[in-house]
């Protein structure tokens, strides 16, 4: 049988609640056209509640920005350096990336004043579910010390990104400042990922001490190594088909060279000229050979613990897996800034195009 | 460097609100459009949803938006009006040519005899 919902709700009370909970963007029309649809004493509070929802949602995906958000998470991974990557740390992260999620949906200009509140918000909900969990759960709590600890820093260092690389929906850019703000951000994340990989690589050192007991044979093939590898990486891409090119010659003056030489400088791995054309097979095999050095100190203790040459007490499993998950959710990384890179790598060619263009004209 | 691409093809959902937008031309806000698109889709459509449509097609910079003055009538609150933009013209254009080609070949299909296999 097909019911009908009731009309339950007294109809300036839940204008007024929908007015404060619907994004801004929606606030403005769509409560008129629900009044107009149900009249003033005909409003349905799941009508109302679905409304809220597909606004919120729908507003969250026009605002999402990937870069912004794993920026965030890795600035929180950082200040949160204390606590191991654990079930109680990945919980907070994803409380606080949630929030902050969800005040991009809501909050308007980016001014530094709304950065600070935002992250004020965020750090408030994360006690808040902080202190929920320590009383229903208290084995999903992060210790006090390391929640107090990490989320000053957190706080302070997530109010400074969102001031710096916050994307701005609302007001329409021209093509040659996204650009601009395309390669800023993507270096920002390509920085943090270097920074992230940077801490993998180091603590890695302490996965194997007991494999390796000779520190310096372990700092040189397992820090020096991939941090050569990585340069060597760096610079064949640096030299490769996007590298310094004829068309860089003073012909068109100082902002083009200038245009070239960032497109130049970012991790495009080919000529984003001609479409998708992958990157050098040496420059792909000097990535696969880093990764490879990256995971190299992970898998020399479990092949010990396997093969019976190393006890398993002298292995420190929570800082293997935990630098195990961080190899693993830094090579997905990679693939989003090899995208990323592209992308931004693609705006500045286009911009340079628009300006060769209005040169001939 | 070229930049002719085809539109980016449109789903049911969006072809019917921007059908909608298209036919109510001047009044086309949100209580006509979900008037319209419930009409063509034969069935009860959310308000929320066709808005939400409606800010995917902006994005896509298929449609374009702006807020009249507020009314009593509405409770205070102001009319969005929504206006076609030329890539939703022509989106919706390449929406209606597959419906054709689509059209004419299953009917082109459907219309031939049915030949039994000579046996060997």
């Amino acid at each position: 049988m097909e019911t009908t919902p009731r009309n339950i709700a007294p109809s300036r009370w839940v204008a007024a609640i929908m007015d404060r909970l619907l994004p801004p963007d929606w606030r403005e029309d769509m409560p008129g056209d629900v009044f107009e649809v149900c009249g003033p004493g005909g409003r349905r509070i799941p009508d109302d509640a679905k409304l809220i929802l597909m606004g919120v949602a729908s507003q969250v995906r026009r605002t999402f920005d990937i870069r912004l958000v794993a920026g965030e998470a890795c600035v929180l991974y950082i200040s949160f350096a204390g606590a191991s990557l654990s079930l109680p740390l990945v919980l907070v992260l994803s409380v606080a990336l949630s929030v902050l999620i969800l005040r991009d949906a809501y909050s308007g200009q980016g001014s530094p004043l709304e950065a600070a509140e935002d992250a004020v918000v965020a750090a408030t909900v994360v006690f808040l579910s902080q202190a929920l969990f320590a009383f229903v759960a208290p084995w999903l709590a992060l210790p006090a010390h390391t929640m107090l600890s990490g989320a000053g820093i957190g706080l302070l260092a997530v109010s400074i990104w969102r001031v710096l690389f916050r994307r701005i929906i609302r007001t329409p850019q021209r093509p040659r400042r996204r650009s601009r703000q395309a390669y800023r951000n993507t270096w920002a994340i390509n920085l943090l990922w270097m920074a992230a990989g940077q801490a993998l690589i180091l603590t890695n050192t302490d996965v194997v001490r007991h494999s390796l007991p000779d520190s310096e044979i372990r700092d040189f093939f397992f820090v020096l190594i991939p941090m050569v590898i990585f340069a060597i990486a760096y610079r064949l891409q640096m030299q490769g088909p996007v590298g310094p090119q004829p068309e860089r010659a003073p012909l068109f003056g100082h902002e083009r060279n200038e245009l070239a030489r960032r497109r130049d400088n970012l991790w495009s791995g080919g000529p984003v000229e001609k479409g998708d054309a992958p990157g050098s097979r040496l420059l792909s095999k000097t990535e696969a050979l880093f990764f490879a050095m990256l995971a190299l100190p992970l898998f020399l203790p479990l092949v010990g613990w396997v093969s019976g040459y190393t006890p398993s007490a002298n292995v420190d499993w929570v800082r293997l897996w935990g630098n195990l998950a961080a190899f693993l959710a830094l090579s997905v990384l990679w693939i989003f800034i090899r995208k990323s890179n592209r992308k931004a790598a693609r705006a500045l060619q286009e911009e340079i195009d628009a300006l060769d263009a209005s040169l001939k004209t | 460097m070229t930049t002719d691409k085809k539109p980016e093809s449109l789903g049911p959902f969006e072809q019917l609100v921007l059908t909608a937008v298209v036919a109510l031309r001047d009044r086309a806000y949100g209580v006509p459009i979900h008037a319209k698109v419930s009409e063509l889709a034969e069935r009860p459509v959310h308000l929320g949803s066709v808005r939400v449509t409606l800010d995917r097609l902006q994005d896509k910079g298929y449609v374009s938006s702006w807020l009249a003055d507020p009314t009593p009538e509405r409770g205070g609150k102001s009319k969005r009006y929504w206006h076609l933009e030329p890539a939703g013209l022509a989106a919706l254009r390449e929406a209606m040519a597959m419906s054709h080609r689509m059209s004419d070949t299953l009917t082109e299909s459907w219309s031939r005899k049915w030949k039994p296999r000579r046996a060997t």
